[in-house]
């Protein structure tokens, strides 16, 4: 089961600055944590400023950019992935890169989407 | 086959006519150097080595001696706990006991034996001589020794720290705890926080500087992906725990009200500031010991892991996940659900990258042909402990179910399930499996086994109980009970076990003792393990030369390698400069790019760590004299290090052996000193973050009065001249390093000076502008984080100038040109980040009452 064609690989050098080409795999997980603070930055502050007590309308609305910003995240995740895909799918020696961005970006956009379970389902500043 | 850059695909280096320095010998003359450049000092000055073979086990064999005695503790309380009334301890010791249990195992031993292991093994699994600091981690661990047995020796003084390892205000603040106790543990520890976070500078740069060459990311061993996330979280999570320690600090000695309701401040903003480093904590502790279990399984299982990729991208979203985890230690803390609900899904998602590696293990032990010696028994334990401690994790990340459980033994039982068995049983497994490489001795099989069991036994029967008896209703941190509450049976289970584990843990005290004299001899790779580790020689410099690594499971597959390495055909077989040196390669190719000259034994460190320590206990002592004493000693200490850096060295290149030459210096962001000042500006950056939370977090706990009454709301004229002066400090600076190329050293001297007026200049405003709008720091939470957040800037400012005129001043004796010029660009670098974010934080301070009023 264990791989033997991936220990052959060596990373080409690249234009792309060497701080951006080693946090790059982990794109997933900053759009994570940006989504993760969001939502919950902005929950914590409507609640301050009386989103609990405000209409149906106005909590309606505030839980569909909620929504959005979340399928948003999803969305800027998976094209990510989609497009390194593209780039290392004929590199055999981008294989371990390729494969770590995007399990990354995998499971970084499961708990980008896990997020809609709450908003879907808790009444917001209860 | 001789290693050129061509191998990389780059251009070969221009050796051309350039003269090539230091010439190598693979021969016994080679060696001798070597050996003389490597060799431990002698006697009392043990104290002086820097070397991470001897600094690495100097600082496990302190963190075990704080297990046992955090052990002791234990087994006290649990004594306490045997029966219902019992006298055996009272309260007030009861409190410092579960305490210093607590704070002693997470801080004082789980922590640094983590990175102890890493110190330890990292550069011979990296194939190196030593991670690029080494005073840095000398500073580390005597920083954490001295000032963790200070810590601990506050027990037997009755000044022992009592407010639980969590430390929450207002029971810690100066109402109600008046006593030092608190400030015991908020100076102890942070020193101790500070230690880490320079482990985690030497562990990051060191993964990602000096490997072996050809060694990429992807033939890394796992345990340093593993260690490389694990540095970066406590370099991110650590500063807030730093920045709440702070705080209270600031409370308790001046009085300025962050945790204090009636003067506009909140007992939560603690809470959120120590789970933000709290919660990855776990992982911090857990990380390590899956990424030494992964580097044991093959060993083993006889076969490859299964899943490296996997492994490898599992611990990176481990190491993001759990910062989104926080508040599911503040469930009952009354937030809003839809905040509680954020964390809870996060909590579950954090399931999947842990059941990949529960699931690659399995299938790891599956491919091969498992030999079941003492490690595996241990992981073996490690896995179904863990297993079953995940499996409570997951209860306790609902909402509903952690209501009811929160504060009591269940909660007890599942974090030790996750920690024992997450943590302690594969650090066993990682004793018995590396201590043949330190001592040349195998621990005993029989003990060995026989720890295991009493070890395994002992744990599970001493804590599933205590499930019951958290869900049964008994509270946590409660020194005794009444006997008709249903309890007592279940504590007696769980004491008396206690005491199997402990014998089990003595056992291998036992063990590690007598293997010294009849332990049998280990000899080359006993385990027959593929990783790099067993080549290197029970010696200071380890390997005889530097291998070039082609596979992740080099002893495994790269033929000859363990002649090759000892005839010295690879790297570095000698000692050119007549120095320790290691090779410096591509963070991400491993190609190799310089020689860099190591620090020997040296005094800096030890002092400087001594000073620091005995001034900040004689300050919590009241003892400002000796205080000022010692902090002025470490202050020399600490100049005359940063003084010794950043040394002359020739601009030709030097025989690296192989055929390759290799430069010995480096001035610009391939040297290691860029990359060590870019993870220390991370961790800043996430302090001066931690404070900016605390100001934004305190306007939500009271909205309406900010800033309070009676203070008017600040103006944007003095913030833009303050703004104005720091850009063109750091604009004078980077002029500065541009006229330094060009050899204009007058020119260069003035920007420096400017630049110094011109950070002074707008501290001075700063002050001026804050005492004009009558914001004072005592008398409401507001002026008190105003007051820390623009004082954290102008200590940045101070820095800044300071650093101006050092550079002003190695430029005036000529140390400081256009090919040396580091510390002019590592101190640039400070400016870089200085100068955005004093610009961001007035903004914040001045516009924002602006837009909430």
């Amino acid at each position: 089961m264990s791989s033997l064609e991936l220990d052959n690989e060596i990373e080409p050098r690249s234009e792309m600055g060497t701080l951006h080409r080693l946090l790059d795999p982990a794109f997933g997980f900053f759009v994570w944590a940006a989504h993760f603070l969001v939502v919950y930055i902005m929950t914590a502050v409507a609640c301050v400023l009386g989103l609990g007590a405000a209409g149906e309308g106005v909590r309606t609305t505030f839980l569909t950019v909620l929504l959005a910003l979340t399928v948003a995240a999803a969305a800027i995740v998976l094209l990510h992935a989609v497009w390194r895909y593209r780039q290392h799918r004929d590199l055999p020696e981008q294989r371990f890169r390729m494969v770590v961005t995007i399990g990354n970006d995998g499971i970084a956009t499961v708990g980008i989407v896990w997020q809609l379970f709450p908003i879907l389902l808790v009444p917001v500043c209860a | 086959m001789t290693l050129t850059r061509d191998a990389y695909g780059k251009e070969t280096l221009p050796l051309g006519s350039a003269r090539v320095l230091h010439p190598q010998s693979s021969g016994p003359d080679g060696l001798e150097r070597l050996a003389v450049a490597w060799a431990l000092p002698r006697r009392f000055a043990f104290v002086t080595e820097v070397n991470n073979t001897h600094i690495g086990v100097l600082y496990i064999a302190t963190g075990f001696l704080f297990f046992l005695g955090a052990g002791v503790l234990a087994l006290l309380m649990r004594i306490q706990l045997a029966y219902p009334g019992l006298a055996f301890l009272d309260a007030d010791t009861y409190n410092q006991f579960f305490t210093m249990h607590g704070t002693v195992m997470m801080f004082l031993f789980a922590v640094p034996i983590v990175e102890a292991f890493a110190v330890l093994l990292l550069p011979s699994l990296l194939g190196t001589r030593d991670m690029p600091f080494p005073r840095l981690s000398a500073l580390g661990y005597w920083a954490y020794a001295i000032g963790g047995t200070l810590v601990f020796s506050s027990l037997f003084f009755g000044i022992a720290p009592d407010g639980g390892w969590f430390m929450y205000p207002p029971l810690t603040g100066p109402k109600f705890s008046p006593g030092i106790n608190t400030d015991v543990w908020v100076l102890g520890l942070g020193f101790v926080e500070i230690s880490a976070v320079a482990a985690a500078v030497e562990l990051i740069v060191g993964i990602l500087k000096t490997r072996a060459p050809g060694m990429t990311l992807g033939r890394m061993p796992i345990f340093a992906w593993y260690m490389l996330v694990t540095a970066g979280m406590i370099m991110i999570g650590m500063p807030a725990v730093i920045a709440a320690d702070i705080l209270l600090e600031l409370e308790r000695a001046f009085g300025m009200p962050f945790y204090d309701a009636t003067k506009g401040g909140d007992p939560l903003l603690w809470q959120h500031l120590f789970w933000l480093f709290g919660h990855p904590e776990v992982y911090i502790i857990f990380l390590p010991a899956a990424g030494m279990v992964s580097m044991m399984l093959p060993s083993f299982a006889r076969a490859k892991l299964v899943g490296y990729n996997w492994l490898a991208l599992a611990a990176i979203s481990v190491g993001f996940l759990s910062f989104g985890l926080w508040v599911h230690h503040m469930f009952t803390t009354g937030l809003p659900l839809l905040s509680l609900a954020f964390f809870s899904a996060a909590s579950s998602a954090i399931a999947i990258p842990m059941g990949i590696q529960v699931f690659a293990w399995i299938a790891t032990l599956w491919d091969g042909k498992p030999v079941l010696r003492v490690p595996l028994l241990f992981i073996l334990g490690f896995l179904f402990i863990f297993t079953i401690g995940g499996l409570t994790g997951v209860m306790v990340a609902s909402v509903p179910y952690d209501w009811q459980v929160h504060d009591t033994y269940f909660v007890v039982a599942h974090f030790h399930y996750v920690l024992i068995g997450g943590m302690v049983f594969p650090l066993f497994a990682a004793f018995y499996y590396w201590t043949p490489l330190i001592t040349g001795r195998m621990l005993s099989e029989r003990l060995g086994r026989w720890a295991f069991w009493l070890m395994f036994v002992g744990f599970n029967a001493a804590f599933l109980p205590m499930h019951i008896t958290g869900l049964r209703g008994m509270p946590r941190r409660i020194y005794t009970y009444s006997g008709e509450l249903g309890w007592n049976w279940l504590n007696v289970i769980s004491s008396a076990f206690s005491f199997v584990f402990a014998a089990g843990v003595l056992i291998f005290v036992v063990d590690i003792i007598r293997h010294r004299r009849v332990g049998r001899k280990a000899g080359y790779n006993p385990w027959q393990a593929p990783s790099l580790e067993w080549l290197s020689n029970q010696v200071g410099h380890g390997f005889r030369s530097i291998m070039p690594i082609r596979s992740r499971y080099p002893v495994w597959e790269q033929p000859g390698l363990k002649e090759d390495e000892v005839a010295g055909r690879g790297f570095l077989p000698d000692a050119p400069t007549r120095e320790r040196e290691a090779l410096v390669t591509g963070p991400i190719t491993g190609e190799p790019e310089q020689i860099i000259r190591l620090p020997g034994p040296g005094w800096t460190a030890f002092l400087a760590a001594t000073a620091t320590a005995a001034g900040l206990a004689a300050g919590t002592l009241g003892l400002t004299t000796i205080a000022m004493i010692a902090g002025a000693v470490a202050a020399v200490a600490y100049l005359y290090w940063l003084w010794s850096t950043d040394r002359a060295l020739p601009r030709q290149l030097a025989d690296a052996g192989r055929g390759v030459a290799l430069p010995l210096y480096s001035n610009d962001s391939q040297s290691v000193g860029w990359w060590g000042m870019v993870v220390l500006l991370i961790s800043d950056a996430a302090v001066v973050a931690s404070f900016a939370f605390a100001y934004l977090f305190l306007w939500t706990a009271r909205p309406a009065i900010w800033p309070p009454a009676g203070l008017q709301l600040p103006g944007f004229l003095e913030p833009a001249l303050i703004s104005a002066a720091v850009a063109v400090a750091w604009v004078l600076f980077e002029v500065a390093d541009r006229l330094n190329q060009r050899d204009r050293r007058l020119a260069t001297s003035f920007c420096f000076i400017v630049s110094v007026v011109l950070a002074g200049g707008a501290i001075v405003i700063g002050w001026s502008w804050l005492h004009g709008l009558g914001i004072e720091a005592t008398r409401h939470s507001y002026g008190a984080a105003v007051w820390t957040l623009l004082g954290t800037m102008a200590l940045h400012l101070a820095i800044g100038a300071g650093m101006a005129l050092w550079c002003l001043l190695r430029l005036g004796l000529g140390m400081i040109d256009s090919w040396r010029c580091l510390t002019l660009r590592i101190c640039l670098l400070w400016w870089r980040f200085t100068a955005p974010v004093t610009a961001l934080v007035l903004l914040m301070i001045a516009g924002f009452p602006h837009v909430v009023s």
